[in-house]
C-alpha cells in the first residue's frame, strides 16, 4: 500500500526525522486498519479548531498590529525601515509569515495524524 | 532602432516560448490519454484516480490558485497602491494551512466513503438529496462562469501582449482584422484583429488539451504551470533588486512619491497627428517640472473653433528625481513632435493627492474612496476572505478529493505554504521596484506586468528571457481555465447527464464529457467576443458568489451530523442570493457594476453569515437527515451518531 523507508513506513519515518519524536507517541494510525469513521471524524474536526484558532492569532496580529502601525504613517515621506521594507510592514506582516510558516510546518508534520484511507465503493452515479 | 530590434528579439523569443510550451502541453495530454487505458473513465479523466501524490497535489492546488489575478491584476494593485497591498494579501499567511486544511481531509474521506467525483454529488449523497444536488450544480456553474469568462480575457490579453511584435504574428492580425471589419456587432473601424486572434488560439488550445487528457493531464499541466511562475518570479525578482540599487532605494523613492492626477492636454496641431499610448509630454519652469502622459492611442485634428484638441493624460505633478531621470530616457527614446499644449486637470485623488508617503502607508492612495484603498474594516474582511474563501471554491475542492493519503496532504500544505511565501512576497517586492523604474503606467496598470518583464531583460542584455517570463501569467491563467473546464465538465456529465441516464456506457460518457468541454469553451468564447469592462469585478463576483454559496454548507455538511437537506439548500441558496443582492444594491448606488460595502464590510462576510445562520435556522424546521447516513458518515460514539 505503502513504500518503505529504513525499515519504517514511509511516514512514520518522515514524522521521526521531522520531530525527533517517536512515531507511537504521535498516534499515527495503521494504514492497514480499517478507517474508523467516528474517531477520524472527531480527529478532523479537532484539527479545524486548531486552523480556526490559528486563523483568530494572526488575525489578531496583523490587524492589530498593523492598524495601529501602519495607518499612523500615513501621509510621511520619511518611512522607517528594516531591511528595506517599511517597518510596518515588517513586524505586521513578514514577521507574522515568518511565524505562520513554522506553525505550519509543526502543525503539519508534528500535529496533525494520518488517517487510513476508506476503501472506494463500486461507481454509482 | 535599437529598441526597436530588442522588442523584435523578445517577441521572437516569446514566439519560441509559447510554441515550446503548447507543445509540452499538449505531449502531456497525450500521456494522460495512455494512462486512462483499463481504468474507470469517470474516476480517472476527473480524479485521476484519486491517486495524487504530494508534488501533484500541492503544484495543481497552488497553480489552480495563482490564477490570472496573482499575475495581472495583483502586480497592477501593488503598483498603484504600494506597500499596502502586503496587508491586503496578508490573510494568505494562513491560507495554506486554513485553506488547504480546513475540510480537506474530510472532504476526501467523505468523498471516497461516497464515491463521490463532483462536489454536488457528494452533497447529494451525503445528504441522501438529489434536490441538494441539483441546487448545488445550478449555483456552482452560474457562478464558476463568471470565473471562466474573466480568465478567457486575462489568457488572450497576455498572449497578445506576448506575441504583439512577431511578425507572423502582425500579418494574420491584419488578415483576421480585414475579415472581420465588414461583420455586425463585433466588425468595424476599430475591430482588434490581435484579441480575436488570441482569443481563439488560447481557447482551441485549452479546450483541447483538457477535454483529451482530462484531470491528469491538467495536473501534469499545472505541475509545469507551477514551476514556471515560480523560475519567473525569482528571476525577475533578482532583475529588479539588481536594477533599482537595492530594495531600501526602492521604497525611499516610492515614499518620496504623490499619486497622479487625470486631465487633459489641449493641443493645436496643423494636421492631424497620431500620438500613441504612453507617450510622454513636459511642462516646466525654473521652478518645477511637470510631466504629463497619454492613456490610450489618439489622433489630434486641428480645431475648427479654436482652443485645440484635447487628449486624455495622467499628469506626475511632483516627480522625484528616480521618476525624472526613468521618465527622460523614455522621452530619449520616443519619436514624438514637439506641439504646443495647455494642462487642464480635471480630477485628483480621493486620497492620498499631493501628499508623500501614501505608497508605503495604510490605507493606500484612492482615486474614487475618500478613506483610501483599504480602510481597517476592509482589511480585516480581505484577511478572513483569502483563507475561508479559498476554502469554499469548488475548484480547490475538486482537487481536495484526489490526494491518495494524509501524508501527502500534510507535506503538501508545507510545500504550498513555502511556493505561495515565494510568489507573493517577491511580487509586492518586483513591483514596488515597478514603480521607479517605469513610472506613468497608471495609464494601463494591467500590461504592469509584460512591461517589467521586457524593460528588465532588455536592459540585462538578455531580451530573449522575456519569453520565459512572460509564460508565467500565461501559465497562471491556463492553469485555472482548464481546472474550470474540467469542473464544468464533471458536474455537467455527472450530475446531469448521469442522473438521467445512469446505465450509460463509458463510451457515451467520454463524449458527453467531451461536448460539454467543447461547449462550455465556445460559450466563453461568444460571450468574451465583447468583453465587458467591469471584469475584475465579475471575478469578485463569480469566487465570492462560490464562497457564498458553499462554504459554510460544505463546512457543515461535513462537521455538524444534524445538518439536514432542506437547511443545505437554503444555506446555499441564501448565500448565493445575498451576494446577488449586495451587487444589485452596488450597481444601483454606484451606477456600475459591483459589491455595495454594508457598514464598510466586504460582500464575502455579509454572505457567508447569511449563509451560515440560515443554515444552523432552517435544520430547526425541517426533516432530519436519514439516520443510517449520518452513523455512515460521522460514526457512532456512545450509542449516537458522531457527536452530534
Amino acid at each position: 500500500m505503502r513504500g518503505v523507508c529504513g525499515g519504517l513506513p514511509c511516514a512514520q519515518s518522515f514524522f521521526v526525522a521531522s520531530c525527533g519524536r517517536s512515531a507511537n507517541r504521535l498516534r499515527m494510525a495503521d494504514f492497514n486498519q480499517r478507517a474508523d469513521t467516528g474517531a477520524s471524524f472527531r480527529q478532523c474536526l479537532l484539527e479545524l479548531k486548531w486552523m480556526v484558532a490559528t486563523w483568530v492569532v494572526f488575525f489578531a496580529w496583523v490587524i492589530g498590529y498593523s492598524s495601529v502601525a501602519g495607518y499612523a504613517v500615513a501621509e510621511q515621506a520619511e518611512v522607517q525601515m528594516v531591511w528595506g521594507i517599511p517597518r510596518w510592514v515588517f513586524f505586521g506582516w513578514l514577521i507574522p509569515l515568518g511565524a505562520a510558516n513554522v506553525f505550519t510546518v509543526w502543525f503539519c508534520l508534528c500535529k496533525m495524524q494520518d488517517e487510513p484511507m476508506e476503501e472506494l465503493p463500486e461507481d454509482m452515479p | 532602432m535599437i529598441l526597436a530590434t530588442t522588442e523584435a528579439t523578445a517577441g521572437n523569443a516569446a514566439l519560441v516560448s509559447f510554441c515550446i510550451y503548447t507543445a509540452v502541453v499538449f505531449a502531456l495530454a497525450w500521456l494522460a490519454s495512455r494512462k486512462r487505458a483499463g481504468k474507470s473513465f469517470m474516476n480517472e479523466y476527473f480524479l485521476g484516480s484519486r491517486n495524487l501524490g504530494m508534488w501533484a497535489f500541492a503544484f495543481t492546488y497552488a497553480a489552480t490558485s495563482a490564477s490570472g489575478g496573482s499575475f495581472m491584476g495583483f502586480p497592477a494593485k501593488i503598483y498603484t497602491y504600494g506597500w499596502v497591498m502586503a496587508l491586503w494579501i496578508a490573510g494568505y499567511i494562513v491560507v495554506p494551512l486554513v485553506a488547504m486544511g480546513l475540510i480537506s481531509k474530510r472532504l476526501n474521506q467523505v468523498a471516497r466513503k461516497s464515491g463521490s467525483i463532483t462536489v454536488p454529488e457528494m452533497m447529494r449523497k451525503r445528504l441522501g438529496s438529489p434536490t441538494v444536488g441539483q441546487v448545488a450544480t445550478v449555483l456552482l456553474v452560474f457562478f464558476q462562469f463568471f470565473f471562466l469568462l474573466a480568465q478567457f480575457k486575462a489568457g488572450a490579453k497576455i498572449m497578445t501582449t506576448l506575441l504583439g511584435d512577431v511578425g507572423v504574428f502582425i500579418a494574420a492580425k491584419d488578415t483576421i482584422e480585414s475579415v472581420l471589419q465588414p461583420l455586425p456587432w463585433i466588425g468595424g473601424s476599430g475591430v482588434d484583429g490581435a484579441y480575436y486572434l488570441c482569443l481563439g488560439v488560447f481557447a482551441v488550445s485549452v479546450v483541447a488539451y483538457t477535454a483529451w487528457g482530462g484531470f491528469r493531464a491538467v495536473v501534469w499541466t499545472d505541475m509545469m504551470q507551477g514551476a514556471v511562475m515560480l523560475v519567473g518570479v525569482v528571476i525577475l525578482l533578482g532583475l529588479a533588486l539588481t536594477q533599482v540599487g537595492g530594495l531600501a532605494n526602492a521604497t525611499r523613492e516610492v515614499a518620496k512619491m504623490v499619486p497622479p492626477e487625470e486631465g487633459v492636454l489641449r493641443m493645436e496641431v496643423n494636421a492631424k497627428t497620431k500620438l500613441s499610448q504612453g507617450a510622454w509630454f513636459k511642462l516646466e519652469t525654473d521652478e518645477w517640472v511637470k510631466y504629463f502622459r497619454v492613456k490610450k492611442d489618439t489622433e489630434v485634428s486641428p480645431a475648427k473653433g479654436g482652443g485645440g484638441d484635447e487628449v486624455d493624460v495622467i499628469c506626475l505633478p511632483q516627480p522625484t528625481d528616480a521618476e525624472v531621470k526613468a521618465i527622460e530616457k523614455q522621452m530619449g527614446q520616443q519619436s514624438v513632435a514637439a506641439i504646443p499644449f495647455v494642462y487642464q486637470k480635471e480630477s485628483d485623488y480621493k486620497y492620498g493627492a499631493g501628499k508623500q508617503g501614501v505608497y508605503v502607508s495604510a490605507p493606500g492612495p484612492s482615486s474614487t474612496e475618500a478613506q483610501g484603498f483599504l480602510p481597517v474594516m476592509m482589511a480585516m474582511c480581505f484577511f478572513a476572505f483569502w483563507p475561508f474563501a479559498g476554502s469554499g471554491q469548488p475548484s480547490y475542492m475538486a482537487r481536495q478529493m484526489a490526494f491518495k493519503d494524509t501524508v501527502t496532504l500534510r507535506r503538501s500544505i508545507v510545500f504550498v505554504m513555502i511556493y505561495f511565501s515565494l510568489i507573493y512576497f517577491p511580487l509586492i517586492i518586483i513591483f514596488t521596484c515597478g514603480r521607479v523604474l517605469l513610472p506613468g503606467w497608471e495609464i494601463d496598470s494591467d500590461r504592469i506586468m509584460p512591461e517589467m518583464a521586457m524593460f528588465l531583460t532588455s536592459n540585462a542584455g538578455a531580451p530573449w528571457l522575456a519569453g520565459l517570463l512572460l509564460a508565467a501569467p500565461f501559465a497562471a491563467v491556463m492553469s485555472s481555465v482548464d481546472s474550470f473546464l474540467l469542473l464544468f465538465s464533471s458536474t455537467i456529465t455527472r450530475d446531469v447527464y448521469q442522473q438521467k441516464h445512469p446505465d450509460a456506457s463509458e463510451a457515451k460518457l467520454k463524449k458527453v464529457s467531451y461536448a460539454v468541454t467543447i461547449i462550455m469553451g465556445v460559450l466563453a468564447v461568444v460571450a468574451m467576443l465583447k468583453p465587458p469592462q467591469f471584469l475584475q469585478d465579475l471575478i469578485v463576483f463569480g469566487s465570492g458568489g462560490l464562497a457564498a454559496s458553499f462554504l459554510m454548507p460544505v463546512v457543515l455538511m461535513l462537521y455538524w451530523p444534524r445538518l439536514t437537506p432542506m437547511s443545505t439548500v437554503a444555506g446555499m441558496v441564501s448565500g448565493g442570493f445575498t451576494i446577488g443582492v449586495i451587487y444589485l444594491v452596488g450597481f444601483f448606488v454606484h451606477g456600475k457594476f459591483g459589491g455595495f460595502p454594508l457598514l464598510g464590510l466586504h460582500p464575502f462576510i455579509w454572505a457567508v453569515a447569511v449563509s451560515a445562520l440560515v443554515s444552523v435556522m432552517a435544520v430547526r424546521f425541517s426533516k432530519p437527515t436519514d439516520p443510517e447516513l449520518v452513523e455512515k458518515y460521522f460514526g457512532k460514539v456512545d450509542g449516537r451518531p458522531g457527536i452530534g
